[in-house]
């Protein structure tokens, strides 16, 4: 497997994640060592797979046909903001606009696992995983883009999901012409640097805090009409979720 | 306890077959779909269930739907009139008096019902009017401010 092809296409049966030839696979799966796994690879599925120590990004983002980025996290949002703070540390990682990050949270057939959103332990324990998948993500797509562009790494710059050349801005490739909605086969062998830690970052020009207040916060909560239930839940399973306090008790107490 | 009530909510009248001795709060969300009234403890302490029933701020939680027989009741949908928001509701958001939001209709409501009553309140007659309203996430002094600039923006009933 040529080390700068992307493989974004679906898996080749032969070669799978792992680049060994048909006679090392078979010594491998002989002596027990490597088990052959059956079934979709699903994001969730994807969290830790492989001889790498770092979980595979793909459980935690995907990037649309469409250039849209959306994050995948056990995290979920109960009017504490990580709806939005983890939608900006991704966005911050991935040089993506806030606005193309959709957020699926808490979605157990979906997300990775999670023991649980308490503690104030989302920024400090999951900011840093999210932080190293998308530089990760980045990197990867980076590369593919310098061999598709022609145009050694270091000259290529990120901006809103493009890629350019920062030499001439008109040589540049999208995200989502690069994964064409697809997982990102391609990891890198040494640790992704991340830009930052923990949430918001200050703006690297200016040095000063990103003090935008999340869009319409205010305003959608002053009428009532936002919907306070934990986001991105699946109607099949919304019912077990905490939406006890939603809808009326069975008994009624006098 | 079944039988028919009826009343006016948020300017439309409804009669319904139900249990009466149901809590309105419930008969508003689950029955009518007016969600914004919120149900935080379910026994009448932290006022994020509160209507107001005949001007008067109630928690809806813990009055059964039978003593609104006849009455006008006002939930929090009803302050936003043609997409403008009610002044009270203006300044929660211009002074960021929320965090999650929970607490917010109810707190509006019982700072509308206060207004009602005393167009003028002092710093003190806020906080005392306002003490059984719980904001969990902590808002308490935003909230407070946003209120007496609701009363400088109001200066009278509306």
């Amino acid at each position: 497997m040529n080390e700068d092809t992307l493989q974004v296409a679906e898996r080749d049966p032969d070669e799978r994640l792992h680049p060994f030839s048909r006679r090392q696979f078979l010594q491998g799966v002989r002596s027990g060592i490597i088990f052959f796994a059956v079934g979709e690879g699903t994001t969730a599925e994807a969290q830790g797979r492989g001889k790498k120590k770092r979980p595979d990004f793909n459980a935690y983002l995907r990037i649309g046909e469409d250039g849209r980025v959306t994050c995948f996290t056990g995290k979920i949002e109960m009017g504490q903001g990580a709806i939005t703070s983890l939608a900006q540390t991704l966005a911050d990682e991935l040089d993506v606009s806030l606005e193309s990050v959709d957020m699926v949270m808490g979605d157990t057939a979906r997300c990775p696992f999670d023991a649980g959103t308490w503690g104030s332990m989302t920024t400090p324990y999951f900011g840093p995983v999210l932080r190293a998948a998308g530089a990760e993500a980045r990197a990867v797509l980076i590369g593919v883009a310098a061999v598709r562009l022609k145009v050694p790494k270091d000259q290529l710059a990120v901006e809103n999901g493009v890629v350019f050349d920062k030499t001439r801005k008109d040589r540049k490739v999208t995200f989502a012409e690069l994964t064409e909605g697809k997982r990102i086969e391609k990891f890198l062998e040494q640790e992704p640097k991340v830009k930052g830690v923990g949430g918001i970052q200050p703006d690297r020009q200016t040095n000063q805090p990103d003090r935008r207040p999340a869009e319409g916060h205010g305003q959608s909560r002053v009428h009532g009409r936002h919907p306070l239930a934990p986001h991105g839940v699946r109607k099949s399973i919304a019912a077990s979720v905490p939406r006890c306090q939603a809808q009326e008790p069975r008994h009624v107490s006098r | 306890m079944n039988g028919t009530i009826s009343f006016k909510v948020n300017e439309k009248s409804v009669s319904i077959a139900m249990d009466r001795s149901r809590p309105l709060l419930w008969v508003l969300r689950s029955d009518l779909g007016l969600t914004g009234t919120k149900c935080g403890c379910g026994k009448g302490l932290c006022g994020a269930c509160t209507v107001i029933a005949d001007e008067k701020a109630m928690r809806s939680c813990i009055i059964p739907v039978r003593s609104v027989e006849g009455k006008e009741v006002l939930t929090i949908e009803e302050l936003e009139k043609n997409g403008k928001l009610h002044p009270i509701q203006e300044v929660f958001v211009k002074h960021d008096a929320l965090q999650c939001g929970f607490c917010t209709p109810g707190m509006i409501l019982n700072a509308y019902s206060l207004l009602q009553r005393n167009s003028q309140p002092s710093r003190q007659q806020i906080i005392e009017a306002m003490e059984y309203n719980l904001c969990r996430c902590g808002a308490h002094i935003r909230i407070i401010r946003a209120i007496e600039s609701a009363a400088q923006e109001m200066k009278g009933p509306r």
